[in-house]
């Protein structure tokens, strides 16, 4: 208390410096003056009085300096002082200093540049105003086929939440969409949302230019209007204020530009370049149902209701909906609700996961490097010996060593963070380009982060500055406390050999930990390579060598039209020199999302849920989708004949188990329709590899008139031949933009990215580790070797070969690397079902996995400690009896 | 002059700020000048304050806190600083007393003529 009582009076003076001085001055003054006027008063002449009253005082100057010193920061000095021995010591072994160094900065950038992506996708995804109390509000839907999933609501819903609502301010609700701007340039596909006027109010987002939505544009009679992103503006409109209350073409239809948004803001689904109000919305759906969910919806908590509160009372409310009106009258699907934390609910749960295993590996990481350091220092203490006992010895305290033993550590963090910080923006880049570029697939909402705008910000600077300063205090504590506390007559004396068993043991125990921590980081990454290289081995059901898929936005308003020009498209495409097959169909192997329906089967009695697919009649040649049984569909399967169905084996086990499903029928419960099977064709992996085989049922788009992606298979490049693609569309239909524009390749891999992210990732991390693993070895056993010249010549003296002083070390490496074993085997057993949900066709306790991570750090401990033991043969008895 | 300085002892190292802080419990606040001139005088002129001195060690004891300082007005209207004894000082000056006490009663112990040391 005392203590702090003195600096707060001391950070007082230091803030009002001059105040000091002046007072100071003044006293001094005053105390002369007065001396002064008592010489006069005693009758000395005026002159003679002032000097009397000078001498009197003594040396104004040198006491002011001396009481200005009372006030001074007697540790800042000390620090300052520490510091440029510490900088002098470094300087005076270089290389030391720059392993330090380099092994700081590699590992704090390693983990700045995950930490950053983690802040950036994880923890601050948005900087909505209030982003604390918004919730994403959404239904939860439990089916038999896919289990429990969140949904979105249907129109008519969300407005009955909205009356019944009581935990929340406001709702807003929105959905993605694309839309198709015209009369620029080129016709434009450009990522957008469609929100209600709540929306941009709720998130605290104002227009940069113009206005928002106002509430009348959420009616269906609402004007026809649109915001733009500010990236949009500028990019397509060369950032012209005068695009305000301009008519562009959107859809085809002319509409207002009412606003633009402010750099940065793109929206919930984080793509967002466009933005029409919820009267888009209803023109779209002039009669939305209550099964249609399309819309996703965010509320604002009132104060003093807690999440949970919220959730709950959100699940009442679909409880109480569903008493009234069921959603699936028929049973089958349960229907309830519920609200999460806006911050939570739009991050992808599989990448949050991989990306703090990620981080607590680069954090692994950074101890090991610490452990190699803090041996590194321990050396360097030893050396030091002598210095520091004779500076005990002459009075130097012991705290003041252990500060300044600690400043040198602390030099080199920082020295280690600073570079690490520039390194980090690096990382960050090579990262960036491990993350995909748009949005993938999955069932949940994500919001996509574009990895182009991660930059490392102050905040993060602030924690990695802090990060390798905590790093140099830890692997500086042991041996600064161990230098400073060492016997000073021993010191004195000591040579090497005084060096003691305590330090050995110490080092040993340190690179006890540093093998196990690297156990623990191998065994993961070994689950996460086999795991990513099962994945790309799975067979997915279709061939993908070689073949460009994209989709068209004709300009034509109506079904028949847009169908026409896909037909078309895909005759034409088939035509072109270095096609082979060209194809339609509505969804694509290994891209995700399949559109499920309910079917009844002839003979049975309750209803099925299956994937169903319109494809063209090649779509099974092009992919080379085998037909088990029956036919694929042919160009006779037309409008006018009767309705025809392929499905998938695990379809046909499914609803006609041990019977030929050839020739049976399906109906479609809402139409009452019936289409015949026809064929089984192959199972193919819509989902991507992770995905388990589902029913699928395949008609032909030929008779249901379905649009949705042509496919090329070529015989060359298919990259190369997209322009001509392109250009095929564009005489078409001139206002088409193509879009989606990827070879099935590209669509194979982003459907493992989060898998080889995590296995490259981890990968490097192990390596890293073993690296720095096998450099501590190495240190250690360098040093024990030479610690224990004498003791080895005098066993060679006596008699002992070579062969049984290399087996002496080689065995104390051994028995270090046994004795790691033993906790990092279980943490690696650990870490691995923690890895489990992440694992794909590899158990995680497989004893194969563990034996090889085993056998490669068993390896390399042998290597590095076999250089250092064969110096110990090479001793020289004789030598090392007479040395010191 | 000079042989009226010979007469006067420099005060010993350490003991400036007890004596400071002992004028200050007597006589209450004052300003540097006057306590100067107080212990001066109290001590019969024996012990001399090299004026200049008392700053610092009124700084040292500012620091810790046993004496706070304000600007007043004197009478002839001249801004002086007045040091004024804390609850903190007065502990402080206790301490020190005592202490000297302790000392300096070892010290006429030592140097005591031995004849008159009981046997």
């Amino acid at each position: 208390m005392k203590w702090w009582n003195q600096m707060r009076r001391r950070l007082a003076v230091l803030f009002r410096r001059d105040g000091f001085d002046r007072d100071l001055e003044e006293e001094m003054q005053a105390h002369l003056d007065l001396e002064a006027e008592e010489n006069r008063r005693n009758g000395m002449a005026a002159g003679e009085a002032r000097r009397a009253a000078m001498r009197q005082f003594g040396n104004a100057a040198l006491l002011k300096e001396t009481s200005r010193e009372t006030w001074r920061w007697r540790w800042g000095d000390n620090l300052a002082r520490d510091f440029r021995y510490a900088l002098r010591t470094l300087r005076r072994s270089p290389g030391f200093a720059a392993v330090a160094i380099a092994t700081l900065a590699l590992s704090v950038a390693a983990n700045m540049a995950v930490f950053t992506v983690i802040y950036k996708v994880v923890l601050r995804p948005v900087d909505y105003r209030d982003v604390g109390r918004l919730m994403d509000v959404h239904l939860i839907l439990t089916e038999q086929r896919r289990g429990t999933i969140p949904m979105s609501w249907s129109y008519p819903k969300f407005q009955e939440l909205v009356q019944l609502n009581r935990s929340f301010d406001a709702l807003a609700a929105f959905q993605d969409r694309e839309f198709t701007l015209s009369g620029v340039a080129i016709p434009e596909r450009v990522a957008g949302e469609v929100v209600s006027a709540r929306y941009f109010r709720m998130i605290g987002v104002a227009a940069q230019l113009g206005r928002v939505f106002v509430d009348q544009e959420d009616q269906a009679a609402g004007a026809p209007v649109v915001l733009l992103s500010d990236a949009l503006w500028r990019g397509a409109f060369g950032g012209d204020p005068g695009v305000l209350g301009r008519a562009i073409r959107v859809d085809g239809l002319p509409v207002t530009v009412a606003g633009v948004l402010p750099p940065g803001f793109k929206g919930e689904s984080g793509l967002a370049d466009m933005w029409a109000p919820m009267s888009a919305y209803l023109r779209q759906y002039p009669n939305p149902g209550r099964g249609g969910h399309n819309l996703l919806a965010i509320g604002s908590r009132k104060p003093g209701v807690s999440p949970r509160q919220a959730d709950a009372d959100v699940r009442q409310l679909v409880a109480q909906m569903e008493l009234r009106i069921p959603t699936d009258p028929h049973g089958g699907d349960k229907w309830s609700g519920g609200a999460r934390p806006l911050l939570e609910a739009r991050v992808d749960p599989a990448l949050r996961k991989s990306l703090w295993i990620l981080q607590g590996a680069t954090l692994c990481v950074l101890l090991i490097g610490c452990v190699n350091l803090a041996n590194l220092m321990l050396g360097r203490g030893m050396a030091r010996r002598r210095e520091l006992a004779i500076r005990l010895a002459m009075g130097t305290s012991r705290g003041a060593l252990l500060r300044q033993m600690l400043m040198e550590p602390v030099l080199v963090a920082l020295g280690g963070g600073a570079v690490g910080l520039l390194l980090a923006g690096w990382g960050l880049r090579l990262l960036a380009l491990a993350l995909p570029a748009g949005r993938t697939f999955q069932f949940e909402y994500v919001r996509f982060i574009d990895p182009q705008t991660f930059r490392i910000e102050l905040p993060l600077m602030i924690l990695g500055a802090l990060l390798s300063l905590g790093a140099g205090i830890l692997f500086g504590i042991v041996p600064a406390w161990q230098a400073a506390h060492a016997g000073i007559g021993e010191g004195l004396r000591g040579g090497m050999q005084a060096g003691g068993p305590r330090n050995i043991g110490l080092r040993n125990a340190l690179v006890v930990a540093q093998m196990a921590l690297t156990l623990v980081l191998l065994a993961g990454a070994d689950l996460m390579i086999r795991s990513f290289s099962a994945l790309l081995t799975t067979n997915l059901g279709a061939e993908t060598h070689r073949i460009v898929t994209m989709t068209a936005q004709p300009s034509a308003r109506n079904r028949v039209a847009w169908h026409a020009f896909f037909q078309e498209f895909e005759r034409r495409a088939a035509a072109l020199p270095g096609v082979d097959v060209a194809a339609l169909t509505d969804g694509l192997p290994a891209y995700g999302p399949d559109n499920g329906t309910t079917l009844e089967v002839e003979g049975r009695e309750d209803a099925v849920q299956t994937g169903d697919f319109a494809v063209s009649p090649a779509f099974f040649r092009l992919f080379r989708v085998p037909i088990v049984a029956g036919r694929a569909f042919d160009e006779q399967d037309g409008p006018a004949s009767p309705l025809v169905v392929v499905i998938s084996e695990s379809a046909a086990r499914r609803f006609f188990p041990g019977q030929n499903p050839v020739g049976r029928h399906i109906e479609y419960p809402q139409t009452r329709q019936q289409a015949e099977v026809k064929g089984v064709a192959g199972d193919v992996k819509f989902g991507g590899p992770r995905a388990e085989d589902g029913p699928v049922v395949y008609y032909s788009m030929r008779q249901s008139g379905a649009n949705g992606y042509l496919a090329v298979r070529t015989t060359g490049d298919p990259r190369a031949l997209t322009g001509a693609l392109r250009s095929l569309a564009h005489a078409l239909d001139p206002e088409a933009p193509v879009f989606a524009v990827r070879t099935m390749e590209e669509i194979a891999a982003a459907a493992t990215w989060r898998e080889r992210l995590a296995a490259v990732l981890l990968g490097v991390m192990a390596a890293l580790s073993l690296a720095l693993a096998a450099v501590g070895i190495y240190g250690v056993f360098s040093y024990a070797v030479a610690a224990r010249t004498r003791d080895f010549g005098v066993r060679m003296a006596l008699g002992a070969t070579r062969g049984n002083v290399l087996a002496m070390v080689v065995r104390d490496c051994a028995t270090l690397t046994g004795v790691a074993l033993l906790p990092g085997l279980p943490a690696a057993l650990g870490l691995s079902r923690l890895l489990s949900s992440q694992l794909f066709h590899v158990n995680a306790a497989n004893p194969l996995s563990y034996l090889t991570t085993t056998g490669l750090l068993v390896s390399v401990a042998f290597l590095a400690c076999v250089l250092p033991a064969r110096r110990a043969t090479r001793i020289d008895p004789a030598m090392a009896l007479r040395n010191d | 002059m000079i042989t009226r300085d010979k007469a006067r002892a420099e005060i010993p190292p350490g003991t400036l700020e007890m004596l400071i802080l002992k004028t200050l419990r007597q006589f209450g606040p004052l300003h540097g000048y006057s306590i100067a001139k107080t212990i001066q005088q109290t001590s019969e002129d024996v012990l001399q304050v090299e004026e200049g001195s008392l700053y610092p060690a009124l700084q040292r004891i500012l620091l810790k806190g046993w004496v706070t300082a304000e600007w007043a007005q004197s009478a002839s209207k001249r801004r002086l600083r007045v040091y004024q004894l804390t609850p903190d000082g007065r502990e402080q000056l206790d301490r020190e007393i005592s202490q000297y006490r302790r000392v300096s009663e070892a010290i006429e112990r030592v140097i005591r003529p031995v004849t008159e040391q009981p046997a």
